[in-house]
């Protein structure tokens, strides 16, 4: 390492580096002046005060007026503090059947959502678009104007494990800031480690979507180590009940099961609080099985049992505090959860299941903000260790 | 004379649409425009009637519902810039600029579910326009999503215009003397304002007995204690104007841009 440095571009990485040093430990609150970040750091002083006068010259750090003199007396400290305004950064996920993009700065705090339909398979529509790379670029543009400050980045969760150059090189070309793509579980998760209320910042939390495949993604000390990947080719079971994970769970393989455990439903009972829709969804099914419909009670403890070894199998390889159940499979809701852990607890004894909390990641917003977080993370090292 | 940009609304001295306007004007002015304010009477629903009304402009900002299917179909033809604000017309690719009404609703049933209520009245909106109908549908989302039953007479018509609000509850607090429910949920907070002053006026009291929320903000709401989700319909003008903007100086945009909004618990 120590040879690499003498090279120009080691030279301004160290320095790049260094700069994140002082701006993540200001973020943090481990320093607030300029003799502190010295200590935190262990840079000399003019090597903070250089960094420092380009951080208040990008407008990521202000200074706050006159702190307390040390110990000793001396001079006041002039106080710095972190301008998550200063910049803002777009995070878009594909989730199910739309593209949705969070407008944010650096805090996670969000002033605009912009929303593109695709077109679902089963249910063509005037008005959306057929792939996720023109949806991503539409909810890019649609953010744009709304802009308060400049742009560091730009974040995408999509579904599955590749990575897409030509996304991320379209996407460079078109807006001229840095594009970074992560799998959506996995942006997801780290969405709810950075930005989440009641999620533990240093905990290791697996998300599982359930939706149009099946994704997991898990996040590690607050986000600083985080993966992806795809499990819908996985086999569950054995012989002629040998069937891949997508075949069960994915909602092109369920909702004709749900269609047909909905169809009693509509005309035995209607109450005002119903949805007006007719197509069949899990809160349809949910509300149903909750009015005690037998065939609805019946599909979701087999959702239930199919999804059940794989949380078995996580809890067992990763040891997550937090499981979180995403994508459209979430809208099943608790007695969802409660139905997982039993079943789950065929495959693990349970004192292994009951230290790890369940929950529900309703929002798709989780993996825009966990793109936001992606890019924070890349442009400005803010989360690292 | 500078280049104009045109505003269509049903109602220009309504407070939603008075709000709009006033943030729309903000960013279109600042940006070098004059603003035609347009009252249309009824609804324009023909690609003639569309024509005339935006002759001479340079794109068009449309408050809630007053142009029809076809009338912004011929427009979206002619590739006239154009953003619609709180309302989107089905099966059309016009870019819109909408309050987050799923996220505002999800917001107040989990607030009132947090307080333990579990007995809700719904005072809706029109549903002739997208923000009574949303609203409804996700506090249903929310309702199935909570295992929550309301029974179909909790369901009162309130139009948006508190006095229908409250003429609705009157008739259902004769109608159910025993007032089983604990918690009322108004489309927007002016309804939900005159439902507290109904029930107290039937001597309710609120929160004890009965917990009141509504969407969206303004001073009346904190003048009146009432907790809501704001809904800040100025920037929502704001936010719609550059939408527009960005479309009048040549960008394609689609799909539609959501505004936040934010619990705002007050004592209701």
């Amino acid at each position: 390492m120590t040879s690499r440095q003498r090279q120009p571009g080691s030279m301004e990485q160290l320095r790049r580096h260094n700069l994140h040093r002082v701006l993540r430990s200001v973020y943090s609150g481990a320093a607030e002046s300029r003799a502190e970040l010295a200590v935190v750091t262990g840079l000399t002083k003019p090597t903070v005060s250089t960094l420092v006068a380009e951080l208040l010259a990008a407008g990521l750090i202000s200074e706050r007026g006159p702190g307390r003199s040390g110990e000793s007396g001396g001079k006041r400290p002039t106080l710095l503090r972190f301008e998550p305004r200063a910049r803002q950064v777009i995070g878009v996920s594909v989730v199910g059947h739309r593209a949705l993009g969070a407008l944010s700065d650096l805090a996670g705090e969000t002033s605009a959502l912009h929303v593109r339909e695709l077109v679902p398979e089963e249910e063509p529509l005037a008005a959306g678009v057929r792939t996720a790379s023109a949806a991503v670029a539409d909810v890019v543009a649609g953010l744009m104007p709304q802009l308060d400050a400049p742009l560091l980045g730009i974040g995408v969760g999509l579904p599955g494990s590749g990575g897409s150059p030509t996304l991320v090189s379209l996407l460079k070309q078109r807006f001229g800031v840095p594009v970074h793509v992560g799998n959506q579980a996995e942006l997801s998760a780290l969405g709810q480690l950075a930005f989440a209320t009641g999620v533990d910042p240093g905990a290791t939390l697996v998300n599982l979507i359930v939706d149009g495949g099946i994704e997991m993604g898990v996040g590690m000390a607050g986000g600083a180590v985080h993966y992806g990947s795809d499990l819908g080719e996985l086999q569950l079971g054995f012989g002629e009940d040998a069937k891949p994970l997508r075949e069960r769970l994915a909602w092109r393989a369920v909702r004709a099961k749900v269609a047909a455990a909905l169809a009693g439903e509509a005309s035995s009972r209607r109450s005002a609080a119903e949805l007006e829709t007719t197509s069949p969804s899990y809160l349809r099914l949910r509300g149903a099985a909750g009015h005690g419909s037998e065939p609805a009670e019946r599909l979701i403890e087999e959702l239930a049992g199919d999804l059940a070894p794989v949380l078995a199998w996580l809890v067992a390889t990763v040891r997550p505090d937090q499981v979180s159940i995403g994508g459209r499979l979430s809208d099943l809701g608790e007695p969802f959860l409660d139905r997982l852990r039993r079943r789950a607890g065929h495959y693990l004894p349970p004192a292994q299941l009951e230290a790890v909390a369940l929950s529900l990641a309703y929002s798709d917003q989780l993996g825009a903000m966990g793109a936001v977080s992606l890019v924070v993370q890349a442009e400005l090292e803010l989360l690292a260790t | 004379m500078s280049a104009s940009i045109g505003l269509y609304t049903n109602d220009r001295t309504g407070v939603f649409q008075r709000s709009v306007i006033r943030g729309a004007r903000e960013i279109l002015e600042r940006a070098g425009f004059a603003v035609e304010v347009t009252e249309v009477a009824g609804r324009i629903d023909t690609p003639a009637e569309a024509s005339d009304l935006t002759a001479g402009s340079l794109g068009s900002l449309v408050i809630t519902n007053v142009l029809g299917n076809r009338a912004l179909e011929a427009l979206v033809g002619t590739g006239h810039p154009l953003t619609l604000v709180s309302h989107r017309a089905a099966g059309l690719d016009v870019p819109t600029v909408m309050h987050d009404n799923r996220q505002g609703m999800r917001q107040l049933v989990e607030h009132l579910v947090a307080a333990g209520r579990s007995d809700f009245v719904y005072v809706g909106g029109r549903t002739d326009q997208l923000d009574g109908r949303e609203r409804e549908r996700f506090f249903k989302e929310e309702l199935l999503r909570n295992s929550i039953d309301v029974p179909e007479e909790h369901f009162l018509t309130g139009d948006f215009d508190p006095q229908t609000a409250a003429a609705s509850l009157r008739e259902l607090l004769e109608r159910s003397p025993s007032k089983d429910f604990d918690a009322l949920i108004a489309a927007d907070y002016l309804m939900a304002i005159a439902a507290l002053s109904t029930l107290r006026e039937n001597g309710v009291r609120v929160p004890e007995q009965v917990s009141v929320v509504g969407f969206g903000d303004g001073p009346e709401a904190s003048r009146a204690g009432l907790t809501v989700v704001s809904a800040d319909v100025v920037e929502l003008g704001r936010r719609g104007a550059r939408q527009l903007l960005a479309q009048v100086e040549g960008e394609r945009l689609r799909g539609y841009t959501v505004i936040r909004a934010g619990l705002i618990v007050r004592d209701s």
